[in-house]
């Protein structure tokens, strides 16, 4: 059973309980992510220099390799944007429900 | 919903940062003992060098326990690129007067995380650092000894060599 995560106007991160892996929506593509491969996913999309792209001269477009699945992925300046939208938000809500569970938790010994 | 963060990443953003920057300053310093161990080498001083080299392999203990830790927790430990090391020394005493800066900045950085570790509320990793606490009590000890030796021997060449007789025997004992 997937459930979704987090939402952005052209892409979505979903998680996977049986697998324990994440799904990402984008583009009309479907790619699976373990957590430390989104981990590694989105230090690559954070380490971007925002300015640095606005300023240049050269297309802004930047090139992401994902070995886990041995992909590439092509981004715009907007679409890297969104990805940095996407990964926060993804992160946050993930780091929200861990503590909502470990509160859940403390009733697993209810005694 | 299923917590797949905790089960699989259990050490904080935060903490996984600091350790990492740990590492890097592990590896530094073990890169750091290297050069001071090659200076003594070269001019004779062999238990000098010997005392290095041994301070270089415990540097990169340490900086493997830390990366054995992170990738215990699944986190990712980062292998660290290591910068420049100082390799001009004016004297045998500069060079542990060297050796003395690097183990309190060291201490420094290690009390730092355990700080952090509090801040997150991290029972475990602060148990962990417990033992680099010790270490660095036993490490600047005797960085701080040999030290003294110069105080008490003086710089002239039997002094020195009076040094070299006794640089490998200084230990730490507890109380």
């Amino acid at each position: 059973m997937q459930e979704e995560i987090f939402k952005t106007k052209s892409a979505k991160i979903a998680q996977c309980a049986a697998t324990d892996s994440f799904l990402l929506q984008f583009d009309q593509e479907e790619i699976s992510f373990k957590l430390c491969d989104l981990y590694a996913f989105r230090k690559k999309i954070m380490s971007f220099d925002i300015i640095e792209l606005l300023e240049s001269s050269a297309p802004d477009v930047e090139v992401v390799h994902l070995p886990h699945c041995d992909r590439f992925l092509i981004l715009s300046l907007r679409e890297i944007l969104e990805f940095r939208e996407l990964l926060n938000g993804t992160f946050d809500t993930l780091a929200l429900n861990s503590a909502v569970q470990k509160i859940l938790r403390k009733n697993v010994f209810n005694f | 919903m299923k917590d797949i963060l905790r089960r699989h990443h259990v050490l904080k953003d935060e903490i996984v940062d600091v350790l990492n920057r740990q590492i890097k300053m592990e590896a530094h310093s073990s890169a750091s003992y290297l050069a001071m161990a090659a200076w003594c080498d070269v001019r004779g001083y062999d238990n000098s060098a010997e005392f290095f080299f041994r301070q270089s392999d415990e540097e990169r203990k340490h900086q493997l326990k830390l990366f054995h830790y992170l990738c215990d927790m699944e986190c990712d430990a980062v292998s660290p690129t290591v910068g420049e090391s100082q390799h001009d020394f004016g004297s045998l005493r500069e060079v542990f007067e060297k050796a003395l800066e690097h183990e309190i900045a060291v201490s420094d950085a290690i009390h730092e995380i355990v700080g952090e570790c509090r801040k997150y509320n991290d029972i475990a990793t602060e148990e962990f650092m417990r033992w680099f606490v010790q270490e660095q009590i036993e490490e600047e000890y005797i960085a701080r000894r040999a030290l003294e030796l110069f105080d008490v021997l003086g710089e002239d060449k039997i002094a020195l060599g009076m040094f070299e007789e006794r640089i490998l025997e200084i230990k730490y004992e507890e109380g």
